[in-house]
């Protein structure tokens, strides 16, 4: 599969900050489309999630759940929802697995062999961007290039 | 025939908001096509657009979207998506008088949302293709089954 080097941008970006069971997105994903709607916006692009560190007792992590949307939104301050205008990562190395349910440590995995022969360090978490096919997803796992450190 | 699962799934989309003399859509859409030639990138699938408004006082608010082949730094009020995409469209497709059958098919569309209980969601999108000489356009509108 191959790996491409690039930017990650989405413009009107709604982002969702919560806690789930990790792997578990699809419900929180459901929750801020209907936000989105509920506010007279539709989304214009795919879900991305990115997950934090996995507690070991609970299996839990915290959750970001990214979605585009047609145009600006303004709603209250308030823990759960933000807006961002733009959201651009600069510079970052994606790399497509054609079911999100292989193996995503083994994806990764080859990420981390390719950034370390171009001389790359790769930023932790990545971002995990679904793209809906035929009743399933393709996974684009885009991993951010650190800045300051690469040639 | 109106098409009900239908949807728009594109990887690096350039886009502009334009407000506009609905005469002068041609003009606009040159424009933008120029700017995107200014910034070295190359088309790579259909020129598409948003009519966001009713245009009572002829004034068009459009959203001018274009597939390219490159990553761009977008300049002016161009910007840069790396996907973009809208889900459970509606579509009609449209091969010739344009003009005309474009308000036949808004009215079919209008009308089916109406006696089948849809929602419209998103503005209008319409799509430009060209294959072997040939011009058409796809009417697609998303849309939200009532509850």
């Amino acid at each position: 599969m191959a790996i491409i080097r690039g930017k990650l941008e989405f413009q009107n970006v709604i982002t969702m900050h919560t806690r789930s069971i990790y792997g578990k997105w699809q419900e929180q994903a459901m929750q801020l489309r209907s936000f989105i709607i509920k506010n007279n916006l539709f989304i214009t692009g795919p879900v991305m999630v990115r997950w934090g560190k996995i507690d070991e007792a609970t299996k839990e992590a915290d959750l970001t759940v990214y979605l585009p949307t047609f145009q600006k939104l303004q709603f209250p301050k308030n823990d759960t929802f933000s807006y961002q205008e733009t959201f651009l990562i600069e510079d970052g190395l994606k790399i497509r697995q054609t079911s999100a349910n292989d193996d995503i440590a083994a994806t990764e995995a080859l990420l981390a062999v390719m950034a370390e022969k171009a001389a790359l360090k790769l930023q932790k978490p990545y971002y995990y961007i679904y793209l809906p096919v035929f009743g399933e997803y393709i996974l684009d796992i885009y991993a951010p290039v650190e800045e300051g450190v690469n040639p | 025939m109106i098409f009900l699962k239908d949807n728009i799934r594109y990887e690096r989309v350039i886009s502009k908001n334009d407000t506009f003399y609905y005469k002068e859509i041609e003009q606009h859409l040159a424009l933008f096509l120029d700017e995107i030639k200014a910034l070295h990138a190359h088309p790579n699938g259909p020129l598409f657009y948003t009519v966001n408004n009713v245009p009572f006082d002829e004034q068009m608010k459009v959203t001018f979207f274009l597939l390219v082949k490159e990553e761009v730094r977008p300049a002016g009020e161009l910007k840069f998506h790396s996907y973009y995409s809208v889900e459970q469209m509606m579509s009609m497709r449209i091969l010739s008088d344009f003009e005309a059958n474009t308000q036949a098919a808004y009215s079919a569309i209008f009308q089916f949302m109406q006696a089948s209980n849809i929602q419209q969601l998103t503005p209008p999108y319409h799509i430009i293709h060209q294959e072997g000489g040939q011009q058409f356009v796809t009417i697609k509108l998303g849309y939200l089954r009532s509850e």
